[in-house]
């Protein structure tokens, strides 16, 4: 049978990252500077061996590759956004399986927590970049979007704060087990139903955690990966899908078409089902974008999440542990780029107290109005 | 002299004051978005909509093109003052001064199909929306010669 010529073209050859936390006196290039060092150390690779650099959320690619000394045969950069991750690492796949590149560096610095970075009032840019003309009505932030779209998923299918609370809990829970994790105290059911709501129904655990940090990933050719020291990672399914039309407002089907073809997409890339996945890493800026990448993607039928997260289907141990790093709502917001690290880390086996046993497949969804569906696999 | 940082709790303090404190003043629209027929007709107590010419798609905030069919002729309509809400969700924490907290946003669905945020009306703030609810408009002027219309339950 044939498949996409993408299947396994590329693989990760090399993961990098900082600490996440306060970093002052650091910014987006250094981060990631420090970030690209340590993954091509994992990698066993100079910089001369780059012939792609991608920077995402670093202002300027050209002053980072003058910063680090770098000529590759393509540079740019992507913007700011959490859902930029995934295409940037597609447009590493991308050029990889056409043969223009051999080797991508991803690039990530986030210097947003010691900036102060705000994503709500005056400043926010959220939506189609026309968040300004909502002031007047009081509506900003990437949190309150959320939060309306939760009331419709609520309304709609009955689904309970405490379900948002378990997933919450649940990657809190992970977190306990991860050193890099920034908040890694457990709390329980009344602990989440106590904290103070920002946008209601969103309380304030439902919110991710904004931080400093720099994150690489080195993509290469999927036999030269094949040479380096650590177990190649192969991506081995992608697709990508967007919902851009009437996309600044709150949309009531949840991306779920979107979603649907990019998760096909990858699946059918990957030649695997969902039932060969060991485990998720879910793009967790909001818990209730957890629901609708579960639905979106297949993994519920339209109003389940809810229930299905309630009973503990997304603990390590459960049917699909999903962001055993703690995602972004403990580990760190890092946009993504730590949820493909996290499932690097997985299918290799290194995850410690937190690994999944036999962890040879794991689904990367992203719910945003580009949606995003990767699977990393130990096997092309 | 830097103005003090408000917190919820000052600016509906504020408003709530019968004299001599001046309430906050929440964000205002731009002088450009005041010349727009649906700003203008707001003065007016009315809430008028672009809509394309070709299509009949209404769109709000107005834009040159038709999201729907690519067309660029369009026209203003008014639309009856009446809306149902979508979703909804109430701010606890305070992003902007002048709104009363904690401070409910709704996204509205009006007649002919345009969708937008929008507030309730004095006097309900306090009403706790839900999908589906029927909303009628009431016009307010929310500083001098601007008008916003607000929404309370029909």
């Amino acid at each position: 049978m044939s498949h996409s010529p993408a299947r396994s073209a590329a693989a990760i050859a090399g993961i990098g990252t900082t600490t996440y936390g306060v970093h002052p006196g650091q910014n987006s290039y250094s981060l990631g500077s420090a970030a690209l060092r340590a993954a091509l150390d994992d990698a066993a690779l100079g910089i001369n061996d780059i012939d792609g650099l991608i920077v995402c959320r670093i202002p300027d690619y050209q002053r980072f590759g003058e910063m680090n000394g770098m000529n590759p045969r393509l540079a740019f950069g992507l913007q700011g956004q959490g859902r930029m991750s995934g295409v940037a690492l597609e447009l590493a796949v991308a050029n990889i399986t056409a043969g223009y590149m051999n080797t991508v560096a991803l690039v990530y610095g986030n210097d947003g927590k010691s900036a102060g970075v705000k994503y709500g009032g005056l400043k926010d840019t959220y939506g189609s970049g026309g968040a300004a003309q909502w002031f007047p009505f009081g509506m900003t932030s990437p949190g309150a979007a959320h939060a309306m779209m939760f009331t419709m998923h609520a309304e709609r299918y009955g689904t309970r704060a405490q379900d948002l609370g378990m997933i919450a809990k649940t990657f809190r829970d992970h977190a306990a087990l991860n050193p890099a994790a920034v908040m890694r105290m457990p709390f329980d059911m009344d602990d989440y139903m106590a904290a103070r709501y920002i946008a209601e129904p969103l309380r304030l655990l439902d919110y991710c955690l904004i931080n400093d940090g720099g994150i690489a990933l080195i993509i290469t050719r999927a036999d030269r990966a094949a040479d380096r020291p650590q177990p190649p990672v192969y991506i081995r399914g992608l697709g990508t899908s967007t919902v851009l039309e009437n996309s600044s407002l709150p949309r009531d089907d949840f991306w779920r078409p979107a979603l649907q073809a990019a998760g096909d997409a990858s699946l059918k890339m990957a030649g695997l089902s969902r039932d060969e996945m060991n485990g998720l890493m879910i793009y967790d800026n909001f818990t209730p974008t957890v629901l609708f990448a579960l639905e979106g993607y297949g993994y519920c039928a339209p109003g389940e999440a809810g229930a299905f997260v309630a009973d503990g289907n997304l603990a390590l141990g459960g049917s699909l542990p999903a962001n055993t790093h703690g995602g972004h709502l403990s580990e760190s917001y890092m946009q993504g780029w730590n949820h493909f690290i996290e499932a690097t880390r997985q299918v290799r086996g290194q995850c410690g107290q937190r690994q999944i046993p036999s962890a040879q497949n794991i689904h990367y969804l992203c719910a945003t109005p580009i949606a995003s569906s990767i699977i990393f696999s130990d096997t092309p | 002299m830097n103005a003090p940082k408000h917190s919820q709790f000052q600016a509906a303090d504020n408003q709530a004051e019968p004299g001599g404190i001046r309430p906050l003043q929440p964000p205002l629209p731009t002088q450009q978005e005041r010349e727009t027929p649906f700003w203008q007709a707001a003065r007016q107590g009315k809430l008028r909509i672009q809509a394309c010419l070709d299509c009949a798609s209404h769109r709000f905030p107005d834009a040159p093109v038709c999201a729907h069919c690519l067309s660029t002729n369009a026209h203003w309509v008014d639309v009856p003052p009446t809306a149902v809400v979508k979703a909804w969700c109430r701010f606890h924490r305070a992003y902007f001064e002048g709104f009363h907290m904690p401070h409910t946003v709704l996204l509205i669905e009006l007649e002919g199909g345009a969708r937008m945020y929008a507030n309730l009306a004095s006097g309900h703030e306090d009403v706790t929306p839900h999908v589906g609810m029927k909303l009628q408009a009431e016009f307010e002027e929310i500083a001098p010669e601007v008008t916003m219309p607000k929404f309370r339950p029909a």
